[in-house]
């Protein structure tokens, strides 16, 4: 602490270059936290999807249909070797209110308790779920976009004729509110119903069919070979599958050609040269200018150490406060970006980051750089002679 | 002229002191660098993509799709109409009279091995026209499909991509397709497996219907009236584009992500350049006053002594696009990049590094009018003073 004041009169020593270095430390660390949280961000969403989990699509859906599997799929798929549990979906959507608006339903069966067992959902909800054809199970986003709580009623409208008695609204009873998860969250979250309710309310011709699976597996080192036994089975047949474990299906999506993560660490190691460029120039500026302030502290008897602490803390006050200030710049972003930059860049800013780990990140690298800056100024001071620089020869 | 002469001696005067503020100077020159190689090297990408899908394409070349319909894959010209659109004026015809332009049928099947990118084989059906038109063509192994056989063959690129090769199978809807020949083209085609198409319209529903009918006509400059013909046929309902026009879409979809990322990381990195030059250059001023002061009182004009602190900056800067747009080409100049189904090579084109050049030598302008100024308005008297 006594060592602030003479910290601060030395930083401020020249306020407008105080400011300018201020500026131009927070902008180069707004990019370095935006890449590390994008970089930490992909990571954990290919780490969090498991292995061994498997998604199981229709090969050829884009040429003919039918363009999913029948019900009656998901018993074929459970007698293959390694596989533990099968689960069918059933996307369904309609709207709320504003025709405009749509939102969608994944129907789904009993089987999705085990496949998605390190999903939100606690097995209490999942036996309400089974036990109530009409209930759903609604995601933070989805609820607070469609205004919903626990034990609401939520109605959607559908095309008319898709039900078997003629109508085309479907009533359902919100169960619980969950907490998001990356991998079967949309931009507006999620909502899971019971299939049961699907197959027992559709007109007849449209029941039994549709239907993507996932897998769970005994073990993922096996991921790749239970695939292509699975793809292997069904070749050639009129339903001809597509089977890709979920953590290569988000390395997939993460990566847009090149790997995000490398490109990202990329950028982030420019903008970290960048800031050890200008934190450094400040600081060997700072003590360039301020040898006889220096000599004057060691005559009255600040050791060499001492004067350790002041170079050190004159570069990491900027580094720090560019760190924080960079790091609510970010969050920003993540609530803003959507509104001005591309969707492309919007779909990792505004995912789910490690916040903890960002900042652990931010805030080390800005401890270090204060310490890389420092280190050439201060072995100048150390050789820099005591009288010479008093008399300022 | 005189004005000329002075800002001329103080702009050399400037770079030859550069010595003595060599730490500043680099600052400029390293930071500057990082600013053009991050925007070069990721627009380099973006360029690799434009390169990819205008390489093979020519002016005269045209496709017809269905207006409500943007893309080949997903669109579907009637049969019956597309003995209509091959009678629009201006089709070029080859030396045996027959006309250079048919419907083929675009569609993606999945690889039977999982690829990084997630691509899928993008097959092609086609005729004897479609094969015209794309010469320069030539197979360099095995042989062409044959029409009415369930055969494909595959570009080079693609070969490559997805680790195919003459005698490899795909796994198609009716069956396993051999792979009986390679070919080599140029662009986008290299990445496709051309087959049948007749054959390949068995395997999808709708047979009534090809994706999209591809022409090359006699010279682009018929390509308004070929528009103006079938836009306005009442019997048609379809949008005409030429193959580069519509290749410029699709590259600009598949080079959007890196595009956003190249000038979202390089305006934050500007941002912080500029903040990082003006107080050097502010330093720079500072240190020089007493120079400067003597040079104002030996008759040098205010403008000449600012014009010198931006010609510093702008040669610091110009030294600093040099450097990182030669980090850039070193690094990614060439390096080969999977997207979805097509593979392509990164260039660091001479537009780029002019781009770069340009961002930052504005960058240094921008940094340099404020200290330029301070410069120029300094009241000799008071600076001989303070120096």
């Amino acid at each position: 602490m006594k060592y602030l004041p003479l910290v601060w009169s030395a930083l401020w020593r020249k306020p407008a270059e105080c400011l300018l270095t201020f500026f131009a430390i927070t902008a180069a660390f707004t990019l370095l936290t935006v890449m590390i949280g994008v970089n930490l961000t992909v990571r954990q969403i290919v780490e969090r999807a498991p292995m061994d989990r498997l998604w199981v699509t229709s090969r050829f859906h884009n040429l003919a249909p039918p363009f999913n599997f029948p019900l009656a799929l998901g018993a074929q798929l459970a007698r293959i070797d390694g596989v533990v549990a099968v689960a069918a979906s059933h996307g369904f959507s309609g709207y709320h209110v504003d025709p405009h608006d749509t939102v969608g339903v994944e129907f789904v069966d009993d089987g999705m308790r085990t496949v998605w067992s390190e999903g939100p959902i606690t097995p209490v909800l999942w036996n309400q779920l089974s036990a109530m054809p009409l209930g759903i199970i609604v995601s933070a986003k989805a609820a607070a976009k469609w205004h919903l709580a626990k034990d609401d009623s939520f109605t959607i409208i559908t095309e008319p004729g898709s039900r078997l008695d003629g109508g085309n609204s479907w009533e359902f009873h919100v169960l619980g509110i969950v907490p998001e998860d990356w991998n079967r969250s949309g931009p507006e979250g999620f909502i899971l119903g019971n299939l049961q309710y699907f197959e027992n309310a559709a007109p007849l011709d449209v029941r039994n069919w549709g239907y993507g699976y996932e897998v769970a597996i005994t073990d993922g080192s096996r991921a790749m070979q239970i695939s292509s036994e699975i793809d292997q089975k069904f070749a050639n047949s009129g339903m001809s599958t597509m089977t890709i474990p979920k953590r290569v299906n988000e390395q997939t999506y993460v990566n847009r050609g090149v790997s995000t993560a490398a490109l990202t660490f990329a950028i982030a190691g420019a903008g970290l040269a960048m800031i050890l460029l200008l934190i450094g120039n400040a600081t060997a500026r700072s003590v360039r200018e301020r040898v006889p302030e220096f000599a004057i502290l060691q005559t009255i008897g600040f050791h060499h150490v001492h004067l350790v602490y002041l170079v050190f803390l004159e570069a990491v006050i900027p580094c720090i406060l560019g760190a924080a200030v960079s790091t609510a710049f970010a969050g920003a972003l993540e609530q803003w970006s959507r509104h001005f930059l591309p969707q492309v860049l919007v779909t990792f800013l505004t995912a789910p980051m490690p916040r903890l780990l960002v900042l652990v990140w931010t805030f080390g690298l800005a401890l270090l750089l204060a310490a890389a800056s420092s280190v050439i100024p201060l072995l100048k001071l150390r050789h820099q002679s005591v009288p010479d620089a008093l008399a300022a020869r | 002229m005189a004005l000329v002469r002075q800002s001329v001696v103080l702009s050399l005067l400037s770079v030859s002191t550069l010595r003595e503020r060599i730490a500043t100077a680099l600052t400029i020159v390293l930071s500057m660098a990082v600013v053009a190689c991050v925007l070069v090297s990721t627009l380099s990408v973006t360029a690799g993509i434009n390169r990819e899908f205008r390489a093979g394409t020519a002016p005269d070349l045209a496709i017809v799709l269905p207006a409500q319909n943007g893309f080949e894959a997903s669109s579907g010209i009637l049969r019956s109409q597309i003995g209509t659109i091959l009678d629009a004026p201006g089709i070029a015809r080859d030396r045996k009279g027959n006309l250079l332009g048919d419907a083929e049928l675009s569609l993606y099947v999945q690889p039977t091995k999982h690829v990084f990118s997630g691509g899928a084989l993008h097959v092609r059906g086609m005729k004897a026209a479609g094969l015209a038109m794309r010469a320069p063509l030539r197979v360099v192994s095995g042989r062409m499909f044959e029409s009415g056989r369930q055969e494909l063959v595959i570009g080079t690129t693609a070969e490559h991509g997805f680790g195919l090769k003459v005698g490899d199978s795909v796994i198609m809807r009716n069956g396993t397709w051999p792979i009986v020949g390679a070919f080599e083209a140029a662009g986008v085609t290299g990445d496709e497996l051309f087959g049948d198409a007749d054959t390949l319209a068995t395997l999808i529903t709708h047979q009534s219907a090809l994706g999209s009918v591809h022409v090359k006509l006699e010279n682009p400059a018929k390509f308004a009236a070929f528009k103006r013909w079938l836009t306005t046929n009442p019997a048609l309902h379809v949008s005409v584009q030429t193959q580069l026009e519509y290749n410029g879409l699709l590259a600009a979809d598949q080079s959007q992500y890196f595009t956003a990322m190249a000038f979202f990381a390089g305006a934050i990195m500007s941002i912080g350049a500029l903040f990082g030059s003006v107080n050097i250059l502010y330093g720079v001023v500072s240190a020089r006053t007493r120079e400067m002061a003597i040079l104002r009182g030996v008759g040098y004009e205010a403008v000449a002594v600012a014009g010198s602190i931006v010609f510093e900056a702008l040669s610091l800067a110009g030294c600093g696009a040099l450097l990182g747009a030669a980090l850039a080409w070193m690094l990614f100049d060439g390096r080969e990049v999977m997207k979805n189904d097509i593979v392509y090579r990164c260039v660091v084109s001479p537009q780029l590094v002019l781009l770069g050049f340009t961002w930052v030598l504005v960058l240094a302008i921008l940094g340099s009018i404020f200290p330029a100024v301070r410069a120029a308005r300094l009241q000799v008297i008071a600076a001989m003073r303070v120096a």
